[in-house]
């Protein structure tokens, strides 16, 4: 599955390949090709092949696997497009480069896999989009251009409900096999509906997705059933741009006020999302959250989050975290070979022989 | 032995959750280690730290507005230890570590404010400036919980073990937020506040310390509204009474009639 990952120069060639030169305007063709044709670019379209994967990178190697980056790590994020929010997509492609620094800085050894997507409202022709997990600046550059925001949104609340609903029941991420939890954030400036329709998955995800990928899905989840198993798979969060307090209630009523964060504007959201990674997974320096978070009441809000959390779930698993060069006996295997186990290769210990504890 | 650069020195303190140690950075500079003794302990050192955080920001945009208005600054950042880092560390288990430095001040000069309170009596004028500095620490607490985004609502329980004294400079300094907190109730915390310092203090029968002694009577029987109340009627009758100005830290030992001074 390769070993290239985001960097600021194929970035860079990926916007003039595709011809995505200009900060504005960057989906206008493809809101125009949606238009005409009444369909989504399909590696946007969440109802061509629903589930999105985040999956660990394995070369062959001797007859068996090998990690060729580190564990993959799912980070979607879901951004409104409605009333004043529609130019997002340019924001989200202007901001990438920083975006996928900062999260790779706080998750050394991980392979930060990003899946961009947008939402609107059910009275919209498209209520979303939403592209795969991807880690190389090609492939996220294209799926950015094919966005078609719908900028109208009709009334507020909005409708970013499915895209929680997708990552809840429509993924399929390395993280959660193993017992982690990848990152969900909805940034928004208004509440969402509370609601959940049948009719509108199968609009959304396709008319026969309770036939196949949901079939198990006898009943529809209320919001607070599909939120609980959301946060059971990612670390939930809601951004909420200059909102009302109303908007923020509403948010902290329906996910918990530990997961909503009150932020200005969406060049925030590098610096933002990726303290908040930073604090889950305990590689980041509290201490050094003030001089990354130049604002005194983000910051505060930001001490609110479960610390940690993702720390906690790594102490509980059964081996380590799989790390590149980790070799897996058959491509499918959940956990690399271990020290000890018959196949093992011959290790030098990485841990010293004596640690002094405080 | 070291975490990160900082030599780890001998150990000071304990607590249920976390152990206390003297350490040294690459530039020579005293630090306090506070290491979570599990790893789901570093959970309250994690609270903890962005408390810290919280208050310096806090004093640092007091003293960002007193400047621009062209005020004397308060100093709030001297109250309060300075959060250096705050990490989970691989070669202990991934338990967490609070470093702190104390500000303008070497740790060697400090001493846990309970165990010189257990071992040694102060006399009135040294109590001033003690009562003072508490006074003021909750003080910007209040300032705090008056801020739009009031990212502390609630206070720390008043704990002499959650300060260190450093008596020859008169400096009290917080460093220990992993205590309860409680909705603030001024009246109480002056109450309280007030209640430790007036049992520590000898008062003689001089009219004027009696002056003294009954106003921080009343601290203790009807507390105040505010801690800013209480701090300006404090310093109000210490001006009349006494004047400001140094005073060595003047007290002796529990059990003995001979008073010593330190800093002079």
């Amino acid at each position: 599955m390769g070993r290239s990952t985001f960097s600021v120069e194929s970035y860079r060639k990926a916007r003039e390949d595709y011809g995505v030169t200009h900060d504005t305007g960057v989906t206008e063709v493809a809101e125009k090709h949606a238009q005409e044709t009444g369909r989504l670019s399909e590696i946007v379209d969440p109802a061509i092949n629903p589930i999105r994967r985040s999956l660990i990178r394995l070369d062959p190697h001797q007859k068996k696997w090998i990690a060729t980056i580190g564990c993959p790590m799912d980070i979607e994020v879901s951004c409104d497009t409605t009333g004043s929010m529609g130019s997002e997509v340019d924001t989200e492609m202007k901001v990438l480069p920083d975006l996928y620094k900062a999260v790779a800085k706080v998750l050394p050894g991980y392979d930060p896999q990003l899946c961009l997507g947008i939402f609107g409202d059910v009275c919209d022709d498209f209520v979303m989009c939403r592209p795969q997990f991807e880690m190389e600046a090609p492939k996220i550059v294209n799926y950015l251009k094919e966005m078609a925001p719908q900028r109208d949104g009709g009334d507020t609340p909005e409708d970013p409900q499915y895209a929680m609903f997708a990552r809840a029941y429509l993924t399929d991420a390395y993280t959660n096999r193993i017992g982690l939890k990848g990152y969900h954030f909805i940034v928004t400036d208004a509440p969402c509906h509370h609601r959940l329709n049948r009719s509108e998955i199968e609009r959304i995800f396709g008319k026969d997705i309770f036939d196949n990928e949901l079939k198990n899905m006898t009943e529809i989840p209320t919001m607070e059933e599909m939120i609980k198993d959301l946060k059971d798979k990612a670390h939930q969060f809601i951004l909420v741009i200059s909102a009302n307090t109303r908007t923020v209630r509403d948010w902290c009523d329906l996910c918990g006020s530990s997961s909503v964060i009150k932020i200005d504007s969406t060049r925030q959201l590098p610096a933002v999302i990726s303290a908040i990674i930073g604090l889950t997974e305990g590689t980041m320096d509290i201490a050094d959250l003030e001089r990354r978070i130049d604002y005194f009441g983000l910051a505060s809000q930001l001490y609110r989050i479960d610390i940690g959390a993702q720390a906690k779930l790594r102490h509980a698993l059964p081996h380590p975290v799989p790390k590149a060069g980790d070799i897996f006996r058959n491509k499918g295997d959940l956990w690399p070979i271990q020290p000890g186990d018959e196949d093992a290769e011959e290790k030098p210990l990485e841990t010293p022989d004596h640690i002094e504890y405080l | 032995m070291k975490v990160r650069d900082i030599e780890v020195g001998r150990r000071i303190g304990e607590s249920s959750k976390f152990r206390i140690y003297l350490g040294k950075t690459p530039s020579e500079q005293s630090v306090i280690l506070k290491v979570a003794k599990t790893f789901e302990d570093g959970d309250v050192l994690a609270l903890e730290a962005g408390e810290f955080n919280i208050l310096y920001v806090f004093s640092e945009q007091i003293a960002k507005f007193e400047r621009k208005a062209g005020l004397e600054s308060a100093r709030y950042d001297l109250l309060f230890a300075n959060l250096i880092a705050s990490f989970l560390e691989p070669t202990q288990d991934d338990r967490r570590i609070n470093v702190f430095a104390m500000p303008e001040i070497d740790v060697s000069e400090l001493i846990p404010l309970t165990k010189l309170s257990s071992t040694v009596e102060i006399d009135a004028r040294t109590s001033v400036w003690i009562l003072g500095r508490l006074f003021k620490f909750y003080s910007f607490f209040e300032l705090i919980a008056a801020d739009g985004d009031n990212p502390i609502s609630r206070y720390p329980f008043f704990s002499p073990d959650d300060y260190m004294i450093g008596p020859e400079k008169h400096r009290i300094i917080y460093y220990n937020f992993t205590g309860d907190l409680a909705d603030v109730v001024a009246y109480n915390y002056v109450r309280a506040v007030a209640s430790f310092v007036f049992n520590w203090t000898v008062f003689n029968n001089d009219p004027i310390e009696q002056e003294y002694r009954n106003l921080l009577k009343d601290f203790v029987e009807v507390g105040r509204d505010s801690f800013e109340q209480a701090h300006k009627e404090l310093y109000d009758l210490v001006k009349k009474i006494w004047g400001i100005s140094y005073y060595p830290f003047t007290y002796r030992d529990c059990g003995s009639m001979v008073w010593n001074k330190k800093g002079e």
